[in-house]
């Protein structure tokens, strides 16, 4: 018979977390959680101290969140200056690993003018974007990556077309474009590592959920759903010569209302300089 | 607790966590903290051995949460994709104690 240290139990990374704040306010099968933690672990093995060389930011919404929960120095801006802010903080003192980790809403929407000029004149940071395709904090309306012909409280029979975040990157001039489900938490750290050594802006499209808001009407109402979603509709892509793995029709995100997601190119589509 | 259910008789709890001993030689430790854990059931689905199930007892939060069956074998996916930070995977060696 064995004694536990009940006090010693915690997380594996429960160091880098901000214990007093948790359990967080992120909804049952909210994808975010297994974000953080990628995050988390990517930057441990790029070598990073989280506490001394890299600063979170973070804008409005649910994911801005991250930015307390993660025990790194941050800010959780206001709406949409997260990239804005970010680049002062990188400005004001080169030496620190500046990190955006902000949501579809808030860099895409009210911020997507920051981030193409930041992709446009190569700040050297790593914009991670938990891309859930609706604004999930004030009730699920419309978003700049809402799919068409899917149910929001705010539009009428069908949405406009979205964003293709990854064309939008690679299209701005960011030096490293990716894009990963938050179901691929094994190949995760290694995309985050080498987006943190990138020379110049790296991009992630994190596609994840929100399968307590936009999920329930649209085809995955669970997070275990969700996750059997993610796997079975991820396709990796095939870099070639001629680069038709760019081509809009190759990199855009398919949804159906009902059966959620049908295909999700995965992949890293630029790699850029290291450090 | 929901005792029945459970067949691994290397169990210990306290008010906040259930304490697992597991793997084959019961030199590592599943935990699951009942304070974080929301019942997303995604660790059950994406569990390689089929190690993890729901209970139907509730936490003082109000959310079912995990049980551990006995075939686990501390391979730590569940810990890797948990949102909620509830459950993790130590060396026995690192949190025990022989008892005297």
């Amino acid at each position: 018979m064995v004694t536990i240290k009940f006090d010693l139990l915690g997380h594996n990374n429960e160091v880098d977390l901000t214990s007093r704040m948790l359990p967080h306010i992120w909804c049952s099968g909210c994808s975010l959680g297994t974000n953080v933690q990628s995050f988390i672990r990517g930057a441990i093995s790029a070598g990073l101290n989280l506490d001394r060389e890299v600063v979170m930011v973070s804008g409005i919404g649910c994911t801005g969140r991250a930015s307390g929960y993660i025990e790194a120095d941050g800010f959780h801006t206001t709406h949409g200056r997260a990239i804005a802010f970010a680049t002062g903080v990188k400005l004001g003192n080169p030496n620190l690993e500046v990190v955006v980790f902000s949501g579809d809403g808030d860099l895409f929407a009210i911020g997507g003018n920051h981030f193409i000029h930041a992709a446009r004149r190569k700040e050297d940071l790593t914009v991670i974007c938990t891309n859930n395709s609706t604004y999930g904090l004030t009730g699920g309306q419309a978003s700049p990556t809402t799919f068409e012909n899917t149910y929001t409280p705010t539009t009428i029979e069908k949405n406009d077309k979205p964003f293709d975040l990854v064309n939008l990157a690679l299209g701005a001039g960011a030096a490293f474009v990716a894009r990963y489900t938050s179901a691929h938490y094994k190949i995760l750290p290694r995309i985050i590592k080498e987006a943190l050594q990138t020379k110049g802006m790296a991009f992630i499209d994190l596609i994840s959920g929100c399968p307590a808001i936009y999920g329930k009407k649209n085809g995955y109402p669970t997070g275990e759903i969700m996750v059997q979603n993610f796997l079975e509709s991820s396709v990796d892509i095939v870099p070639d010569d001629e680069g038709t793995y760019l081509l809009p029709e190759n990199t855009a995100v398919h949804f159906d209302q009902g059966k959620g997601y049908t295909k999700i190119p995965v992949g890293i589509f630029r790699r850029g300089e290291k450090k | 607790m929901d005792t029945d259910s459970i067949p691994n008789e290397n169990i210990q709890s306290n008010e906040r966590f259930d304490v697992y001993l597991v793997g084959n030689k019961h030199n590592r430790i599943f935990a699951v903290d009942r304070n974080r854990c929301k019942g997303c059931k995604i660790c059950t689905s994406i569990c390689p051995y089929n190690a993890i199930f729901m209970g139907k007892v509730k936490s003082h939060r109000g959310f079912i949460y995990p049980i551990e069956n006995g075939k686990c074998t501390a391979c730590k996916q569940c810990v890797y994709i948990c949102p909620d930070f509830a459950l993790s995977i130590h060396d026995a060696a690192d949190i025990t104690e022989e008892a005297k």
